[in-house]
């Protein structure tokens, strides 16, 4: 009667094992570039609320504040643009995943 | 008679195998591990990050920073004095009852430093690690202009 495992039975399990670690790697992987991903999008929204800010108390956001707000943010920008009565701020910034872009949409009020 | 067990030679194969990918699935799982909780930390930093945000933008609705350094906020009327407070790793908003009262606007913070508009805040994770894990963001907030 046969007993014990064949090399090629012991190989199947160690394979096993590997792709499991891969897996485990790949997911984790995804979970650190998420979070990276939810650091950055804080960093945009606080570089769109600082400029809303500004509008909203009719001031103009220091240039070397802002200047320190996109310093935080890969290849960051911050573009303004007037849609009917909707003042829209982007921020936009690169990641390993590509242009990644926030907008905030400020509603003109006219008093 | 049929052969049993493993000869020499497969076992000497797969004892090779196995002291090969013992210390590679040790080192791996402690850089998986690792990457996990920066990831959980860095999560976690950008949420507090936000709740404090919200917290201090909402103050500054009807309250001015005292000085040009220092968490405190004044005002008039009912809610005139709040302060944020770093007790160890907590960060606390403390003002009257009937102004919110005290309560925790964010833990794991490593240190808080205002200068006029600028606010810089640490988020630190370090729980049974050798190295610190730290999260640092930037925010600019309304000084004394009026509303």
């Amino acid at each position: 009667m046969r007993r014990g495992f064949t090399l090629i039975e012991l190989m199947i399990s160690v394979a096993l094992i590997g792709i499991a670690v891969g897996s485990m790697g790949a997911a984790t992987s995804f979970h650190r570039s998420t979070a990276v991903s939810l650091v950055l999008r804080e960093r945009a929204m606080q570089l769109l609320e600082a400029r809303a800010d500004a509008l909203v108390r009719s001031t103009q956001l220091a240039p070397d504040d802002e200047q320190a707000l996109l310093n935080e943010l890969p290849r960051g920008a911050l573009t303004e643009r007037v849609d009917g009565g909707l003042r829209i701020l982007t921020a936009s910034w690169n990641e390993a995943s590509g242009k990644q872009t926030v907008e905030l949409v400020l509603v003109e009020s006219h008093r | 008679m049929k052969a049993r067990g493993f000869t020499l030679l497969e076992l000497a194969i797969v004892m090779s195998i196995v002291a090969i990918l013992i210390p590679l699935l040790w080192l791996s799982g402690r850089t998986l591990e690792a990457e996990h909780r920066d990831a959980l930390a860095d999560a976690t930093a950008a949420r507090e990050m936000r709740a404090l945000s919200e917290e201090l933008r909402r103050d500054l609705r009807t309250l001015r920073w005292q000085g040009s350094t220092g968490l405190v906020l004044e005002g008039t009327g009912s809610c005139a004095h709040v302060e944020y407070v770093l007790t160890g790793e907590v960060l606390e908003r403390r003002a009257l009852e009937s102004c919110g009262g005290t309560r925790v606007v964010a833990a794991q913070v490593q240190g808080i430093e205002r200068t006029t508009r600028r606010l810089e805040v640490l988020f630190a994770h370090h729980a049974g690690r050798e190295s610190e894990h730290a999260t640092r963001f930037v925010a600019v907030l309304p000084g004394d202009e009026a509303l």
